[in-house]
């Protein structure tokens, strides 16, 4: 099946690249009804839950970076680069009972892709659903898989949350397609 | 493939969805008989028209919803959440045979 | 040989400064740039280009288009043999490699000719009367062996395939005068309007009858902002404005280099207009499949776009006024036309063919003289049906029969038809759904009404208005039924079956009334053109002979695709490693470096053993086993699910969705689980353990936790909405290390693992938090093998340095890695199931020894109600039970029967699990065994493939029946 490194390792040509970015801290926000005391929690944290289909940026604990995306009614992805702030954020949510912070740091990998060629690649690899406007984060079907594409700030830039397990198939795809375009 | 229209996330193609049968199932109680119980577990309805169904949007927002759809034609006559009944739907004159599939 | 080139400016697709070398059955010819693989052929005065299907006739080329079926042909060598290309459609290019199909040895001599002697015995549906005795089976190979064209190569396609996602306003399928009128007029009106061209350039017949103005018309559509996508071709409608199209991006040169070769475009369109042109009637006469009969707009575009005469003296059977069209344009090149051979009476002609050329009306073909190819042919008029003939001399024959409209578009979106009695054709009927017809396709011939009504459809498309009406066909009368009534001799109706009117007549004769069965019976329209150009002639001819009219008779339902589409175009991406989504481990490179033979279990990546020098899989995992039950193994448990379950009400919900209870856990503590689904039937197993209060660990098996979780989700959202908890699958985040082995402790303890997780202090069934070198565990006492065994999850970047440390101290453990064969022994051995394989669609609890377990819980849970059904409470009910080999030596094969006769009888049961016991020395199993509960002790027998292996029904445990080995050494 072949290296298992080898196989995430970035994909680059003209006008396209996409990386595997290993240093964010990613957890899933579960709660049960918009109203409760996860929501007050995160608000101390400085920050709030996403409406659904949209990527946020906001300065959590520590003025640090965050990025939230809403997964499903019931679930916002929260990611930082910052691992102090990503303690205190879980430290915070612990005591709540009416949602809960589950760390997926080790089971959601992102994905950035960039370049003026994204459409033609995420056309490839998933449908127009894959085409996400700036500002916009949502879950759709990639290269068979289930992954979230965001595209935070300007959108000139995309992220692809994706499984751990299956990475090395994404980047499969992804660069067997880059080959060709 | 069809374009479903999810209820939190719009249309998306139908790859991106599980269909999850009839919808609006009485379920009888554990008390129910023998057969009542074989009736919810194996009899369903196979309309020519206007069909009641579930799906989950489970390649996108995990949601389970209702979708009503003319089995003939696919059309997609509207969606609605999970736990409500059906809005006030007219049902269509059904193709001739000629037409359908 | 009577074609031959003109000169320019026929063949506005020709580039002659460019020319090009090919091959056909190994000679060597040159054509031009811009040429077909048809068009060079029939230049350079091949006229023999095929054997027919069944009666192996030779035929020639005769259509222009996807509506070939005489001149298929195999380009290519090798692994890049590309089968039945059609060679009206394939673009010449430097190095194509062709060979004729379907004769052997050579297209001149081919030996199945003999068919064609063979007729009597070979009609319609003749397998179903003839080679029957004594034995059918005798003749079939001969028969299967005669059937078919080309040959496959017997090789992986090398080349790559892609597919692209697009959405649009207007898709526009055809790019010829109407359909580029209507992507004009749509994105003038601002819709995102895409047009899809098969042929390599846009334009359709006013490339070449007018090269200019179709120049200007795509230019002017392109500069109203229409995307023109070329070599695209529309091959199918589906549901909710989906169209699909294949795109071919290299032509077969020969090059022996996978490349990028086809691309499948999946485009949402709000609107679709097909313009996709109408196919020319062939005439039905004697004979007329003979190399030199060809349909009379594929001669005059031969003619006028590859600058061929495809002959010098052509006779035109007619019934259209088209033919006088072509008529003229064939004396323009220079070809004589030695008469216009009308079936219709001098009144229902609409044209002439201007001076000089001699119409003789109300006449038909009643015979063409020529084998190998047309030499002449003759004529008789219906005013004097057995008056002489007359005979022309000629080399060429154009058959204008009228036209059929391209409706499949229309068809595959539901639309309907309409019958023409008056020009002989079926047209849609209105639009269908997203789908409007213009042009030829929609029955509008005239090019003045076509492309304004064109116009007016994609103007209103665009805007969203009310469609314009249809005009008039505007093309004058045809006929119906073509065939001289008294002609002799096959007069073909589908070219590529080799059906003939005779065929049609016995479908009729022996009840075969309906268009379907017609179609099914003849097999006429089922080739590789789908009844292009045979599909009205036959029913047409079946309406005769059954005394119905066209419109009574009916087509069969056009289906995607339009033309054959190459299967690579479908798979895509989808082939060798990025066939399946396949799971990785987090630490995998640490097993490849252990020689972990790797395979796929369910849809993960994983160890099945680590082969030793010398050994195979069986041997390592017997190696392994020994060791784990000796000493210690660990095996890397990444894959088995687990799911987060959080929330108030998350104990009663897991307690609706268990056989066993949940809730009464206290924190720390774990219990095995069994999920079942509404019909009772085992669903999934695993351990549930109490983090806190509102907090569980669930485990499920490895394939099974999205399945799992999805069942979960289903009751929440559907039937439990308000109940408060959330349900997140974890299993990715984590990395598991199983460490197993009667001093699996000493092993831990000897790496720094904590004291309070000793077997002493830590009870099996239990799940502790821990830190080991500063890392966070959840390590959990639970055992798969029946030996001490610890299941530690910790974070995936962990993962490694935690197998690194413990591979280093594992010599003084006599410690070994462990596969997925090495724990299936294990389990064997204790009697543990495995869901999916010890179990299938039908076990319910009783069936697993559960029977007590649900008993004694009071409360409901999914499936509980269907385990009181009558055949729930079957005693005959098959149960897991365990097998000795009576002779403590043959393996029991996984899957054999168990009866009490050999087969063919009832089944009483089958072996579910088996493997030799490195630990007893002998084989053990498990098995499905009707009324298992009570035959422990009895013989039976087993059956596979003719043998019968005796077992003995005994109970498991085989090994540690008392379970003493789960904490370890003491």
């Amino acid at each position: 099946m072949g290296d298992l490194e080898a196989a995430l390792a970035p994909v680059s040509a003209d006008g396209i690249e996409a990386i595997l970015e290993r240093d964010w801290h990613v957890a899933a926000l579960r709660y049960f009804a918009v109203h409760g005391d996860l929501i007050e929690a995160l608000a101390k944290c400085g920050l709030g839950l996403p409406a659904l289909g949209q990527a946020v940026e906001a300065r959590g604990p520590g003025g640090a970076h965050f990025l939230l995306a809403a997964r499903s009614p019931t679930e916002t992805w929260v990611m930082t680069r910052d691992g102090a702030a990503f303690g205190a954020l879980a430290a915070q949510l612990a005591p709540c009972v009416d949602g809960c912070l589950v760390d997926q740091s080790g089971g959601l990998w992102p994905v950035r892709v960039r370049g003026a060629r994204i459409e033609e690649l995420l056309t490839r690899i998933g449908s127009t659903a894959a085409l996400v406007a700036a500002g916009a984060a949502h879950v759709t079907r990639i290269a068979e898989l289930t992954v979230m594409v965001a595209a935070p700030g300007d959108g000139a830039e995309r992220l692809l949350l994706v499984d751990r397990v299956y990475a090395p198939h994404l980047f499969g795809w992804i660069r067997a397609t880059v080959a060709d375009l | 493939m069809l374009r479903i229209r999810c209820i939190h996330c719009g249309p998306r193609d139908e790859n991106e969805f599980v269909c999850g049968g009839t919808s609006h199932l009485t379920r009888p109680p554990l008390g129910a008989s023998d057969g009542e119980w074989a009736e919810y577990l194996f009899f369903r309805d196979n309309p020519k028209g206007l069909h009641l169904e579930r799906w989950r949007h489970a390649q996108g927002c995990g949601a389970w919803f209702n979708l009503a759809r003319h089995t003939v034609t696919h059309e997609i006559l509207a969606v609605y959440p999970i736990t409500e009944r059906p809005p006030a739907i007219v049902e269509r004159t059904p193709p001739s045979a000629e037409g359908s599939r | 040989m009577s074609a031959h080139r003109l000169p320019a400016p026929w063949g506005t697709r020709l580039d002659r400064a460019a020319r090009v070398p090919f091959s056909f059955d190994g000679r060597d010819f040159e054509g031009f740039a811009g040429d077909t693989l048809a068009s060079a052929l029939l230049a350079n005065g091949v006229r023999l280009t095929g054997r027919s299907f069944k009666y192996h006739r030779p035929r020639g080329v005769f259509a222009a288009g996807v509506e070939e079926t005489s001149t298929l042909v195999d380009v290519g060598e090798g692994a890049y043999r590309s089968p039945n290309e059609n060679a009206a459609t394939l673009e010449l290019v430097p190095g194509l490699t062709a060979s004729s199909v379907n004769r052997w040895p050579s297209l001149r001599f081919d030996f199945g000719a003999i068919n064609a002697r063979l007729a009597a015995v070979l009609p319609a549906g003749f397998y179903y009367k003839t080679f029957k005795w004594p034995d059918w089976h005798w003749y079939e190979p001969s028969i299967r062996r005669m059937a078919g064209l080309g040959r496959v190569a017997n090789a992986s396609d090398p080349d790559r395939y892609e597919e692209i996602a697009v959405e649009v306003d207007v898709l526009v399928v055809g790019a010829g005068l109407a359909g580029l009128c209507a992507a004009r007029a749509a994105a003038e009106a601002g819709a995102r309007v895409r047009v899809l061209a098969a042929g390599p350039q846009p334009g359709g017949a006013l490339a070449y009858r007018d090269p200019q103005r179709a120049r200007e018309l795509a230019a002017s559509a392109e500069r109203a902002g229409a995307r023109i996508a070329t070599r695209t071709l529309a091959f199918g409608v589906y549901d909710h404005g989906l169209v699909c199209a294949r795109e071919k991006l290299v032509e077969q040169d020969g090059a022996q280099r996978p490349r990028l070769r086809e691309r499948l475009w999946k485009i949402r369109a709000r609107a679709v207009i097909a313009a996709t042109g109408a196919f020319e009637r062939p005439m039905v006469f004697p004979d007329n499949d003979r190399p030199g009969v060809m349909l009379a707009g594929a001669v005059e575009e031969y003619a006028r776009a590859f600058g061929v005469a495809c002959g010098r003296r052509v006779v035109v059977a007619a019934n259209c006024d088209s033919a006088y069209d072509t008529a003229r344009s064939l004396r323009e090149a220079g070809m004589e036309v030695v008469a216009v051979v009308d079936r219709r009476r001098e009144a229902e002609r609409g044209r002439d063919p201007g001076p000089g050329t001699r119409v003789i009306a109300g006449a038909g073909l009643s015979a063409v003289f020529g084998r190998n190819g047309v030499s002449g042919c003759s004529v008789r008029q219906d005013a004097a049906p057995t008056g002489r003939a007359e005979r022309l001399d000629c080399d060429l024959i154009a058959s204008a029969g009228g036209f059929a409209p391209a409706v499949h578009l229309h068809s595959h979106a539901g639309g309907r038809l309409r019958w023409l009695d008056a020009e002989a054709m079926f047209v849609p009927d209105g639009p269908a759904g997203v789908v409007v017809s213009v042009g030829a396709c929609a029955g509008v011939f005239d090019a003045t009404a076509a492309a304004e009504h064109a116009e007016l459809a994609g103007r209103a498309l665009a805007r969203g208005e009310r469609l314009p009406p249809w005009p008039a066909p505007g093309i004058g009368r045809s006929l119906a039924h073509t065939a001289l009534s008294g002609a002799r001799g096959k007069q073909f109706v589908d070219l590529q079956n080799d059906v003939d009117l005779g065929d049609v007549a016995l479908a009729a004769r022996e009840n075969y009334r309906s268009v379907e069965h017609l179609k099914r019976y003849t097999t006429t329209g089922m080739g590789t053109d789908q009844g292009k150009t045979s599909n009205v002639n036959a029913l047409v001819a079946l309406g005769e002979f059954s005394g119905r009219e066209p419109a009574a008779v009916g087509t069969t339902t056009f289906r995607p695709p339009f033309v054959p589409v190459t299967l690579g175009t479908f798979v895509g991406r989808r082939t060798g490693a990025l066939y399946r989504p396949l799971k990785r481990l987090p630490a995998e490179a640490w097993h490849v470096e252990r020689g972990a033979l790797f395979e796929q279990f369910g849809n993960w990546w994983r160890p099945a053993a680590y082969p030793q020098p010398g050994e195979d899989l069986h041997a390592a995992a017997q190696r392994e086993a020994a060791a784990v039950r000796r000493g210690a193994g660990l095996m890397d448990g990444s894959p088995l699910g687990k799911l987060d379950v959080f929330g108030p009400d998350a104990a009663a919900f897991l307690d609706l969705m268990y056989v066993g209870t949940v809730s009464t856990l206290k924190a720390g503590q774990a219990r095995y689980g069994v999920v079942l689904n509404e019909h009772g039937v085992v669903m999934d197993d695993g351990i549930v353990a109490r983090l806190a209060d509102n907090r569980f660990w669930v485990n499920t098996t490895s394939a099974g936790v999205e399945r799992t979780a999805a069942a979960f989700e289903e009751w929440l959202q559907c039937e439990y909405p308000q109940l408060r908890l959330c349900i997140t699958p974890v299993t990715s985040h984590y990395g598991n290390v199983t460490v197993a082995g009667p001093r699996a402790w000493a092993w831990l303890a000897s790496i720094g693992f904590d004291a309070a997780l000793a077997p002493k202090a830590m009870r099996h069934m239990t799940l502790r938090e821990a830190t080991w070198e500063g890392t966070p565990l959840k390590v959990m006492r639970a055992s798969f093998c029946g030996e001490l065994s610890y299941e530690i999850n910790l974070p995936v970047d962990r993962t490694r340095a935690l197998l690194d440390r413990l591979w280093a101290r594992a010599a003084e453990f006599e410690a070994v890695p462990y596969g997925i064969e090495a724990l299936e022994i294990l389990r064997t051995e204790k009697g543990y199931l495995h869901v999916g394989t010890d179990t299938d669609g039908t076990t319910l609890p009783g069936d697993i020894g559960m029977a007590r377990g649900v008993e004694r819980k009071a409360a409901n849970f999914v499936g509980r109600r269907s385990l009181l059904r009558p055949a729930a409470l079957d005693p005959n009910r098959f149960v897991l039970v365990a097998l000795d080999s009576a002779d403590g030596r043959t393996l029991l094969p996984v899957g054999a029967q168990i009866a009490p006769e050999p087969p063919p009888t009832r089944t009483q049961g089958h072996v579910t699990s088996s493997y030799f016991s490195p630990t007893l020395g002998r084989p053990v199993a498990l098995a499905m065994l009707e009324r298992g509960g009570s035959r422990v002790g009895e013989r039976i027998k087993v059956h596979h493939l003719g043998r019968v292996i005796e077992a003995v029904v005994t109970r498991a445990p085989f090994v540690d029946p008392e379970g003493r080995r789960i904490d370890g050494e003491e």
